[in-house]
């Protein structure tokens, strides 16, 4: 698939020469990523290579040392206004949920909106219902998260992320923590969520939604990009020894 | 499915007649429960003799309890107005009354959790310095009347609310502070709640009371009662803050971090993800520390203020009455406990409600 390469302004995420250090460990060597609006994209390698780790430099979760990050065109700086306008703008799916325990469904999507000023009480509920409702856990609204599913639950993460009318969505092994029964009903979430041309950039290993949904798979290791290519070509005919490798590994 | 369903096993029964099964089941335990019951008896009996059956309450006079062997219970009557309120001028009790009715009256209502609005912040600021001048008069035809006069329960009452109240506050700052990734804010906050936590309180007292007035120029220098109060506040507010840290320590990292994916700044991330739910975590260890709290504002008499227990022992110097000292501390630890357990009491609501919230 060839794209017309977008001016920065454009991109939705923009990574350029990006370092990053854990005290002496080297996590981050350099790592350029371009993510035009609408792009659908999956992040693979093995574990240690820093994937996790280039996700939550983009929404600045972790800061960086070197390099330059944007989102949406805003540029991330040590500013806390800027830092929060780039998170609003990166909506983030966790591995563990990270559902709030101590509110109900609805109060943990219309939090953030209510707070940040992005939306009033009402507006907020309405909208969290319709999201609720989109992923199908709109009857669970007024319980804890913790009387939910963990597949109920990440469905729940996934809308509350979008409650605040983000213009990518990260997802940070949005699967890995599931039982295998509930892997399925979370993927068909976020392929309906690519269905609708969310910008998307998933660090996963489930290979299949790769394939079905990404218009891009990035293979890292080491705190590099190894390789990268339209899924058909990625998975056909990996460039590189470690590529194969890892998927060598993964397909058995 | 092919087995048959199995009945859960049965539940312990429970009733009088199960309780007698187990207090008198086997020999061992008739032998048990009849030696314990006759220790609790022989226990119990001399106390309900000497309370209660040969006790004295009225007339509240000296010669009620002259040729009684049991409790003077009539000179805490007759004493109850001194113990109360210490030396405040008899004919202006009305005011410390009024002090402390308006204060536990403020205290009952603040503990319904449907009160817990911006509007009881506000009512409380205006109840604090409204008791206060009340308490101090000199104006509309209030005779003044210095802290040195005051005494009792409404000084055990604001020093608690006010030293307590204050240092709420105060200890999540410190314990945030403590976590801030500005160095200079984190080892302010190390520095104060390491010195005042390793400070035994009775030196902070002495420091507050009689060093402060050789450092501080006279007309900068609060009164005595205020700088007792003060040094309770940073007292306990050390203490607090590393309760409250606990409970920081204890949240996941998770829970702030989803707060800040979603765009909340740094006070937003506290207020509404990360306090509540580490506030919930440590309530058992702060109903302690505040219980602790409560009971050291006695300790303010060795400074000369005149608390519960030192209005008592001044009440108990009167040479009519035979010093009934075990009456008047009874019913002054009754007070104290009325107080405590209440606080216990509530604090258990509390943590039922957060658990609640799984």
């Amino acid at each position: 698939m060839t794209r017309e390469t977008p001016s920065p302004a454009e991109l939705a995420v923009e990574v350029r020469d990006l370092h990053k250090w854990y005290g002496e460990f080297h996590a981050l060597r350099g790592v350029e990523l371009a993510v035009a609006p609408g792009e659908r994209i999956v992040v693979c390698g093995p574990s240690g290579s820093g994937k996790s780790t280039l996700i939550r430099c983009i929404n600045q979760l972790e800061r960086h040392h070197g390099g330059i990050v944007r989102v949406n065109g805003l540029e991330a700086t040590a500013e806390p206004r800027r830092l929060e306008a780039i998170r609003r703008a990166a909506g983030m799916v966790f591995q563990s949920f990270n559902l709030f325990p101590h509110l109900s469904v609805l109060e943990n999507c219309t939090l953030a909106p209510v707070r940040t000023g992005t939306a009033t009480r009402a507006e907020a509920e309405a909208h969290a219902m319709a999201l609720l409702a989109r992923v199908r856990v709109a009857d669970q609204a007024h319980k804890r998260p913790g009387q939910l599913s963990g597949g109920q639950q990440q469905r729940v993460a996934i809308a509350r992320a979008l409650c605040m009318r983000p213009k990518i969505m990260l997802f940070d092994e949005p699967t890995s923590a599931l039982d295998p029964e509930m892997v399925k009903e979370v993927l068909d979430t976020m392929i309906e969520l690519a269905g609708e041309g969310m910008t998307m950039l998933a660090v996963t290993h489930e290979m299949g939604f790769a394939r079905q949904v990404a218009d891009r798979v990035v293979f890292m290791d080491q705190g590099q990009i190894v390789e990268s290519g339209a899924p058909g070509d990625f998975f056909a005919h990996p460039q590189h020894e470690r590529t194969r490798a890892f998927l060598g590994q993964l397909l058995h | 499915m092919t087995s048959a369903a199995i009945p859960a096993p049965p539940r312990p029964a429970r009733g009088p007649a199960a309780l007698a099964a187990k207090l008198f089941g086997s020999p061992l335990n008739v032998v048990l429960t009849l030696a314990v019951a006759w220790a609790a008896w022989s226990l119990a009996a001399p106390l309900v003799r000497w309370a209660v059956l040969d006790a004295a309450v009225l007339p509240a006079e000296p010669a009620a309890c002259r040729d009684i062997s049991g409790a003077c219970w009539s000179f805490v009557v007759a004493k109850s107005g001194q113990i109360l309120f210490g030396i405040y001028p008899i004919e202006e009790r009305w005011r410390p009354t009024l002090v402390c009715a308006v204060l536990l009256a403020l205290l009952a209502y603040s503990l319904r959790p449907a009160a817990w609005r911006p509007r009881l912040a506000a009512l409380w600021a205006a109840a604090l310095p409204g008791v206060l001048l009340l308490m101090f008069g000199g104006f509309a035809g209030l005779s003044y009347v210095a802290t040195t006069m005051w005494g009792g329960l409404p000084v055990t009452l604001i020093l608690t609310v006010t030293a307590i109240g204050g240092a709420f506050p105060l200890a999540i700052l410190l314990a945030l502070g403590r976590r801030a990734d500005l160095p200079v804010i984190r080892t302010l906050c190390v520095l104060f709640i390491e010195i005042t936590r390793a400070m035994p309180l009775l030196s902070l007292l002495f420091i507050a009371s009689i060093m402060l007035p050789l450092l501080l120029p006279e007309p900068l220098l609060p009164d005595k009662f205020f700088r007792a109060m003060i040094a309770l506040l940073l007292f306990a507010a050390a203490y607090l803050a590393e309760v409250i840290r606990g409970g920081l320590q204890a949240l996941p990292r998770g829970q702030a971090e989803a707060a800040r994916a979603l765009g909340l700044g740094y006070w937003g991330v506290q207020r509404f993800v990360v306090l509540p739910q580490a506030l919930a975590l440590v309530i058992p260890s702060l109903t302690n520390t505040i219980i602790v709290m409560i009971k050291n504002t006695s300790l303010v008499l060795v400074v000369g203020l005149f608390d519960l227990i030192s209005s008592g022992r001044a009440a108990l110097a009167d040479p009519e009455w035979s010093s009934p000292a075990m009456e008047t501390y009874i019913f002054i630890a009754s007070v104290y406990f009325a107080l405590c357990f209440g606080f216990g009491r509530f604090a258990r609501a509390l943590e039922r409600r957060a658990e609640t919230t799984p």
